[in-house]
């Protein structure tokens, strides 16, 4: 693909110029990561930031129909009861709320094509979290001059 | 309310944690007019 058709993806899916944008890969599939995840999004999309999440690898199955349980990182199993009643405590919004919130505001989830498929994902497979299967090359488009974060 | 004048518009946010207030604040905002004044309660450590 040529980098004018290339920016005519970014711009299809609503990428800005200016650097007010946080760019997310959301890689880690365990249940820790996902909260940094939902407060980055919800935070930079309620600012009026352009907020994309590129979801890949075993981040994936979070965004299924079919619901998984989200693993803890065998490092943290000890500490995760306590930050569960924290939370609670506290009222934190679920991490899927959070990032549906984050939606609202104008947020965008998409699913990474090639993992999708490695992981035998459809793009009907994917909940009402996710915006749209996109490849790696428009991802980097949309993210280009704004803010990265890989986690 | 007429829709002519500016509104005040209180946001309680008392007791949700970040990031809600500036979320509460900003939905408040988008359904604000040109004028309005939005007042924000917060309890989260974060708004200030």
């Amino acid at each position: 693909m040529t980098e004018t058709a290339l920016s005519a993806t970014a711009e299809a899916v609503g990428a800005r110029p200016a650097s007010d944008k946080v760019s997310i890969v959301m890689f880690s599939g365990t249940a820790d990561k996902f909260i940094p995840l939902a407060v980055l999004a919800q935070a930079g999309a309620a600012m009026g930031m352009e907020v994309r999440v590129f979801v890949t690898g075993f981040a994936l199955h979070a965004f299924t129909k079919e619901r998984h349980g989200l693993p803890f990182p065998a490092e943290l199993v000890s500490l995760a009861p306590a930050v569960a009643r924290g939370m609670s405590a506290k009222h934190v919004a679920p991490w899927d709320d959070m990032l549906r919130q984050a939606n609202e505001l104008g947020a965008k989830v998409y699913a990474y094509s090639m993992m999708s498929g490695v992981m035998g994902l459809e793009a009907d497979d994917f909940n009402d979290l996710v915006d749209d299967v996109l490849g790696a090359a428009t991802f980097l488009q949309t993210a280009e001059a704004g803010e990265t974060f890989f986690i | 309310m007429d829709a002519t004048q500016p509104a005040h518009t209180l946001v309680d946010s008392q007791g949700s944690t970040c990031p809600g207030p500036i979320t509460d604040l900003a939905m408040a905002y988008r359904r604000s007019k040109v004028g309005d004044v939005i007042e924000l309660w917060a309890t989260d450590p974060g708004v200030k």
